[in-house]
C-alpha cells in the first residue's frame, strides 16, 4: 500500500491532543529555504553562544557520561579492546579531571608509586580501589564498571598467556585423565 | 529499556536497533505508520521493539548528524497507531526513542545536544515532557536534561 498522502499536524488534531500527538510524533521541517538559512542561522549563534557559556563542571560531567555510556557500549559486545583496558580508561579519567597523578593518588589515599603501576600494567587493581573510583566520580562511574574493565582484561590474558600456563601446568601432580568414550 | 504496557501495568523489556535496507518496504505496508519512511532513507533511522516480538515495529525516528554544530537532529519520529493518543496500548515509546538519541549525543561528544523542529502548539509539551528548551524556531535538549532522559528511559540495561 502507497501512502499517497502524509498526515499533517492539523489532520492529526481531529483524533489526538496537542499532548498525545506530542507523545507520537515530532514532524519534518516545514520550514521554506528562505526561512530555514533564517532560523538555521539563529540557531547557529545561539548553539555557539550555549557551548562558550558550558562551565568547566558541566564539560566534566557529560564527558564522564559519555564514558560511561562508551563503556557500557564496550560491556555488550564480545572482543577485548586494548583501549578500554582498566589502566587505559583510568588514564582517560586522570586526563578528564586535568590532575597530576600526585595529587589524583592522594585524592584516592594510595601511594603515586602504586597508581603508576596500575597505570603502567605492572599491578593489577583491587577491589578497594574500585570503591573509591566509584566515590570519586559522585558514582556516574560504578565499581562494577572498573570490575567489568579488568576482568576482560584478565580474561584476556588468560587466553594469550601461553608460556605461564606451561610453566603452571609442569607443577600439576594427578591431572585427571578420561577413557575416550566409544 | 523498559516500555510500559498500559492495560496490566506491567513492564516490556524493549530494544531500538538501525533499520535495515529490508525493514522499508515492510514499513510501507504497515497500515500502522502513516509517513513515507524511505524519504529517511539517507539518514540515520532507527526502529524500537519489544524483545518478545522482534517483527512488529512501535516506534521509528530519523536522525540527521551534525557534527559541525555538535547536535543530532531529530527529523521524524512517529509512534505506531495502536499506541497513540488515550486508548494507547503501550507507553513511553517516544520518550525511549528521544533518550536513545540523546545518548548518541552523548556518546558522539555533542554533550547531549539533540534538536528539533517543533509545531508551536506543540512547544510547550515537549518542553514539560522532555526538557527541551527554546533555540530560535528550533528545540534543544542537552547537558544535564539529556542524561536525565538517558537515566529516566534507558539507565536499567
Amino acid at each position: 500500500m502507497s501512502k499517497l498522502k502524509e498526515p499533517s499536524y492539523e489532520d492529526l488534531r481531529k483524533e489526538l491532543s496537542d499532548e498525545e500527538i506530542a507523545e507520537s510524533f515530532v514532524f519534518r521541517s516545514t520550514m521554506n529555504a528562505e526561512e530555514k538559512k533564517q532560523a538555521d542561522e539563529e540557531f547557529r549563534k545561539l548553539r555557539f553562544e550555549r557551548l562558550k557559556e558550558m562551565s568547566d563542571e558541566q564539560i566534566l560531567q557529560s564527558e564522564l557520561m559519555r564514558m560511561k555510556l562508551l563503556m557500557k557500549d564496550y560491556f555488550n559486545q564480545s572482543e577485548f579492546i586494548t583501549s578500554y583496558s582498566f589502566s587505559s580508561q583510568l588514564k582517560q579519567y586522570i586526563g578528564l579531571l586535568k590532575k597530576s597523578s600526585t595529587d589524583f593518588a592522594a585524592d584516592l589515599d594510595i601511594h603515586k608509586t602504586k597508581l603508576s603501576r596500575i597505570l603502567n600494567d605492572k599491578e593489577s587493581p583491587n577491589l578497594e580501589l574500585m570503591f573509591r573510583l566509584e566515590h570519586h566520580s559522585n558514582n556516574m562511574i560504578p565499581a562494577t564498571y572498573w570490575y567489568k574493565l579488568h576482568s576482560r582484561k584478565l580474561e584476556e590474558d588468560i587466553k594469550l598467556d601461553t608460556e605461564k600456563r606451561a610453566v603452571e601446568s609442569r607443577r600439576v601432580k594427578n591431572r585427571l585423565v578420561f577413557r575416550k568414550s566409544a | 529499556m523498559e516500555l510500559k504496557h498500559n492495560p496490566s501495568g506491567k513492564s516490556l523489556e524493549a530494544a531500538i536497533s538501525e533499520v535495515a535496507s529490508k525493514d522499508y518496504s515492510a514499513i510501507k505496508k504497515d497500515s500502522n505508520f502513516s509517513f513515507d519512511w524511505e524519504i529517511e532513507k539517507e539518514y540515520e533511522v532507527y526502529k524500537i521493539y519489544l524483545l518478545s516480538d522482534e517483527k512488529t515495529i512501535l516506534g521509528l525516528m530519523s536522525l540527521i548528524d551534525i557534527p559541525e554544530e555538535y547536535r543530532i537532529h531529530l527529523n521524524l519520529l512517529e509512534v505506531s497507531k495502536p499506541h497513540r493518543g488515550k486508548d494507547k496500548t503501550i507507553d513511553f515509546i517516544a520518550g525511549c526513542l528521544i533518550a536513545f538519541a540523546a545518548e548518541l549525543a552523548i556518546k558522539r561528544g555533542y554533550y547531549g545536544f539533540v534538536s528539533l523542529e517543533p509545531k508551536t502548539l506543540l512547544i510547550d509539551h515537549y518542553q514539560s515532557n522532555y526538557g527541551f528548551r527554546q533555540y530560535g524556531r528550533y528545540l534543544g535538549i542537552e547537558g544535564p536534561a539529556s542524561q536525565t532522559l538517558v537515566n529516566k528511559y534507558l539507565e536499567n540495561e
